[in-house]
């Protein structure tokens, strides 16, 4: 505990005041809109002041009941099952692919490298309709099978180049010492480095269940049964230029659909922040 | 060590294996699925039913149909939706062999959706189109759409005016679309505001006057102003009906794919625009800029800081209902003296189509017959889709006396105006970025009206020669 | 070193298996036929219809708007890397400290780039920056006068990076990860030799962190070089294309004017663009990134 404290030191007052008072200024937009979930849209547009003139539930009710055949428990369920089975197979399979760059050389590497990262250098925008008329010619349209498809077969370049960074760092005479144990490659990779790189798997996992979870072009482009919707998708709804938006509705479950993100992430930076006890390893 | 070594092997295998099984598992889409295609002649039978008697009415011969299941697209707020899948319902309850499946969401994004289904083959069956968008696809590829004077079998044309279909989405003839409501420019003032100002707008003013009652407002209140204009409403608003005033052609003539104007012309309409922001008619550009499409959320205007709003028919009830304190009426449109063209037309706000590659084509069409000239269908949908362009639809709705405030107000305006309607090249997307900006360029103080109007005609020449 | 000998290099091969069969599935033929397209006139919905460099040299000689584009874009990107890294860093080193309720404070401190594509913020940055919003309002009790953020040509895109900055969130978590594996003992030792707080930030931090550094500021120049989200939904671009970014273009190209071979070469062009700072920073790296690995790849 002593060696905690000396390496990481005290924290001054003065700090903690300017931690403070930039935090404010960051949770603003979280404050903002729970306040206006109870706003009428004059309130909100028309007025700078935080605090509604009244509170009331009834946003919340109404906005969840979407229109009498549907219910935000849907959405919410399919946000939930995409997100999750996307995360995990992005995150298990980039780990992998990240492995054999980082700690093998095969033939063509440097090559593959450039391509890999080539992929992520071309914008989305012109990929959206060739990439769309390929899963229609495997006929996975309107399933969340698009997303599935990617995340297993490693399309997501940024990941992998964010975990060959991470395994770069780590030390290769931990995998040595390993293999004169008598490990497998395959071994080596889930009993030495996957508990190594923990804070970047957990990092890659929230960012890529962010991202699909808030995910809007590629959603919209694929799924077309309302029953498949996820949030995303479900939160434009009612957004249309020609008829009477009532705002608090929008903004009470856009407020719901944010907390599930707040919660993973306070849960899930313990893993993140963990340190690696690599140094007893190092000499 | 061998065994683990493939033991990885098969993990690797396996991984890229699972991948695949999910895709298989997901249910193939119902465009291209089912059976029965467009040759189900005998299917029209029971259209004939007339809008009138549908109620309670069985069909006959039902019971040997095959199933049919159609897709139908649309976007909207909460109430369309609701109001849509209960038509929906109905129309199932009479032709239970047909299951509609409801693809409906946000206007956001709708469009960039549309194109890449309509590009791939993919597109719901029942599509509701924005009215600027259809030249586009019909130009590029005039087999996306269905021809609904092809399937007088299917559904019956003549409750619409024959005109009003003729302007609102036929194409070389050809009935691509259907109009889904009266729809059409529309001036909505604050009538508290203009009264005690001492403005009148019910009477035809001219846009020389426009300019004399923005001073008025200015010398009641320097803290208002006259009129509230993004650069849509500059352009749309002022930029073409000006013009078409005082050419009396088509700001882009669609016939002959050139400019409907002169450098003169052009040089007027700008100065025109100028001496709005010169002399405060219209709120400064850079106050409202911002807001881009959605200016009825600007503080002001609903803290009444502004007396009126260039909108459309299907948009006048939120800009009122985005200002609850005011009080609001419709009031003419300008027209110039001896203006050759009046410039303002009623038209429609969206479109339904049929998709051309839907194996059930006149299914869609049976289901658009029953949307239309149905009268319980009417009750459903009153006006969701602005005033009803159908007979049929428009007596329902009086009859529940829903044709009234506002958004009846600004059709009923409209039609006294007889202007050309300049859809086609003239509201291209490309077109109406071009003439926008140089409005904008105008508001900003940017450049003089010569230089502008030299550079907005070099575009347009640009843009006509591909 | 000869004992690497030990590990089978061609498994390496097999690891990374599903990436190339996913690039030869799903990434090859978008990537391939975007060229081709970018050399051809295609307007979405039409065949295209070959017609060589004719795009290319129209985008480079004949429209305004391209190097209109290209000097926003590069603005915004000159701005948004360094700006949104060094604040992410800044952040990350003072959340690596022992602080009460520091898991609050790192939940707070990510919660604008949690917000990121929700619809509220695009409404509540309207509200915030315009003339009477709640910005200027705090300027106006420090006697400064108010702004137009986002209504004058000038100011628009200082605004729009500026709100970049706000979504530090994914640089922080990996800083933050990254911190945390730097080795204890090397803080211990140096602070035996009296090292003072900057030597070790500079001598310990920086070259133990390099990796992470350099993979974001590759990330983030690709991802500003191609990014359109934030101008689209706060300016539309504006006023007068003062925030008309390159990826902004190459969207309006491609989806409001269906001009798909234009987009594709706006895009191949930005592709160049990146490929060559990607270069230039990969051929930088070498020189100051530091591996465990001992840089050997």
């Amino acid at each position: 505990m002593r060696k905690k404290h000396l390496r990481r030191g005290r924290v001054s007052v003065w700090t903690y005041i300017l931690v403070m008072v930039i935090g404010i200024i960051m949770m603003y937009p979280i404050i903002w809109m729970f306040f206006a979930t109870f706003k009428t849209n004059a309130e909100i547009f028309g007025s700078i002041r935080l605090l509604p003139e009244h509170f009331s539930l009834q946003s919340y009710i109404d906005g969840w009941k979407v229109n009498g055949r549907i219910t935000y428990a849907t959405f919410f369920l399919n946000s939930f099952t995409l997100t999750i089975i996307t995360t995990l197979l992005t995150v298990f399979v980039c780990a992998i692919v990240a492995y054999g760059f980082a700690r093998f050389k095969f033939p063509c590497k440097k090559i593959l490298f450039a391509i890999l990262i080539t992929t992520m250098m071309l914008p989305d925008s012109v990929m959206l309709i060739p990439k769309y008329s390929l899963f229609n010619s495997m006929n996975l349209l309107d399933s969340y099978a698009p997303f599935y498809l990617q995340a297993g077969l490693a399309c997501y370049p940024f990941f992998i180049f964010m975990l060959i960074q991470f395994i770069r760092g780590l030390p290769r005479e931990l995998d040595e010492s390993a293999y004169i144990d008598g490990c497998s490659e395959m071994g080596v990779f889930l009993r030495i480095l996957m508990p190594l790189m923990k804070p970047a798997l957990f990092s890659a996992g929230l960012f890529q269940f962010m991202w699909t979870y808030n995910d809007y072009t590629n959603v919209l482009i694929y799924i077309n049964s309302v029953k498949k919707y996820t949030l995303s998708l479900a939160l434009r709804l009612s957004l249309d230029a020609e008829s009477v938006i009532q705002w608090n509705k929008v903004m009470a479950m856009s407020f719901l659909s944010m907390l599930p993100l707040i919660i993973l992430f306070f849960a899930a930076q313990k893993y993140f922040v963990e340190g690696i006890a690599t140094s007893g390893l190092k000499g | 060590m061998k065994k683990k070594k493939v033991a990885a092997l098969f993990l690797v295998m396996m991984m890229a294996l699972t991948a695949v099984g999910c895709g298989k598992e997901s249910e193939g889409t119902s465009s291209d699925g089912s059976e029965s295609s467009a040759e189900n002649s005998d299917a029209p039978e029971s259209t004939e039913t007339d809008a009138e008697s549908s109620q309670g009415e069985s069909t006959a011969a039902e019971e040997n149909q095959e199933p049919v299941t159609l897709r139908f697209m649309w976007w909207g707020g909460d109430d369309r939706a609701e109001a849509t899948l209960n038509v929906i319902d109905e129309f199932e309850k009479l032709y239970p062999w047909i299951t509609i499946e409801a693809e409906y969401g946000s206007s956001d994004g709708y469009q960039e959706k549309l194109t890449t289904q309509l590009v791939s083959g993919t597109a719901a069956d029942i599509i509701q189109m924005g009215t600027g968008w259809m030249p586009g696809y019909v130009e590029s590829n005039p087999d996306y759409f269905a021809d609904f004077k092809e399937y007088p079998d299917s559904i019956d044309l003549s409750h619409f005016e024959a005109s009003f279909l003729e302007n609102n989405g036929e194409f070389d003839g050809r009935q691509y679309g259907l109009p889904t409501g009266i729809s059409g420019h529309a001036f909505l003032y604050n009538a508290g505001l203009a009264e005690s100002i001492g403005l009148d707008f019910s009477q035809q003013y001219t846009w020389d006057d426009l300019i004399t009652m923005g001073k008025k407002v200015r010398e009641y209140d320097d803290s208002m102003y006259l009129l509230t204009m993004g650069a849509s409403e500059l352009n749309t608003m002022i930029v073409r009906p000006y013009l078409t005033q005082l050419t009396g052609n088509m700001v882009l003539m669609n016939d002959t794919k050139s400019m409907g104007f002169t450098e003169e012309d052009l040089v007027k309409t700008l100065s025109y625009i100028k001496s709005l922001y010169d002399e405060g008619v219209v709120v400064p550009i850079s106050n409202v800029i911002s807001y881009g499409a959605d200016i009825i959320t600007d503080p002001n205007w609903i803290n009444q800081k502004y007396v009126s709003i260039f909108s459309y028919s299907s948009t006048v009830e939120t800009a009122q209902a985005a200002c609850p304190d005011g009080t609001f009426q419709v009031g003419r449109l300008p027209v110039m003296e001896n203006a050759k063209d009046e410039g303002w037309y009623g038209n429609c706000p969206q479109y339904m189509c049929v998709s051309k590659k839907s194996g059930h084509v006149e299914e869609a069409m049976m289901f658009l017959n029953y949307f239309y000239n149905d009268e319980k269908a009417a009750e459903l949908l009153t006006t969701v889709r602005s005033v009803p362009p159908t007979k049929i639809g428009q007596d329902v709705c009086e009859r529940l006396g829903l044709l009234q405030g506002v958004a009846k107000d600004s059709v009923d305006m409209i039609q006294t105006y007889s202007g050309t309607n300049d859809l086609g090249l003239t509201t291209e997307e490309e077109v109406t970025a071009i003439l926008e900006d140089a409005a904008v360029q105008i508001a900003y103080g940017q450049d003089t009206p010569e230089n502008v109007a030299k550079s907005t005609i070099k575009l347009l020449e640009g843009y006509l020669s591909e | 070193m000869k004992r690497k000998l030990k590990r089978k290099q061609y498994m390496g091969l097999l690891f990374i298996m599903p990436w190339v069969i996913g690039f030869l599935v799903l990434q090859l033929y978008p990537l391939v036929s975007s060229f081709y397209f970018s050399l051809t006139e295609y307007n979405i919905m039409s065949k295209p219809e070959f017609i060589g460099l004719q795009n290319y040299k129209k985008l480079l000689t004949a429209d305004n708007d391209f190097w209109n584009s290209l000097r926003v874009t590069v603005i915004y990107t000159v701005f948004t890397v360094p700006g949104k890294l060094i604040v992410a860093l800044m952040v990350a080193m003072v959340m690596n400290k022992n602080m009460k309720g520091i898991n609050a404070i790192r939940t707070i401190y990510y919660l604008p780039s949690l917000f990121g594509g929700s619809i509220a913020v695009s409404i509540l940055w309207k509200l915030m920056f315009q003339d009477q919003g709640i910005v200027n309002s705090i300027l106006n009790v420090f006697h400064i006068p108010s702004v137009q953020w986002l209504g004058s040509t000038k100011m628009a895109l200082p605004t729009i990076i500026l709100l970049n900055f706000w979504q530090f969130g994914s640089a922080f978590v990996m800083f933050l990860a990254a911190l945390k594996n730097v080795p204890a003992d090397l803080y211990e030792a140096a602070d035996i030799d009296g090292a003072g707080g900057m030597t070790k930030f500079f001598r310990i931090t920086l070259p133990q962190i390099s990796s992470i550094i350099f993979f974001n500021v590759i990330m983030q120049t690709i991802t500003a070089l191609q990014s359109f989200a934030g101008p689209m939904v706060i300016t539309g671009g504006g006023p007068l294309k003062s925030t008309y970014v390159l990826g902004l273009k190459l969207y309006t190209e491609a989806f409001s004017y269906y001009k798909m071979g234009y987009a594709c070469a706006v895009s191949w062009i930005i592709f160049i663009m990146i490929t060559i700072v990607t270069l230039v920073l990969f051929r930088f790296s070498s020189m100051v990134v530091y591996y465990e690995d001992g840089g050997d790849f």
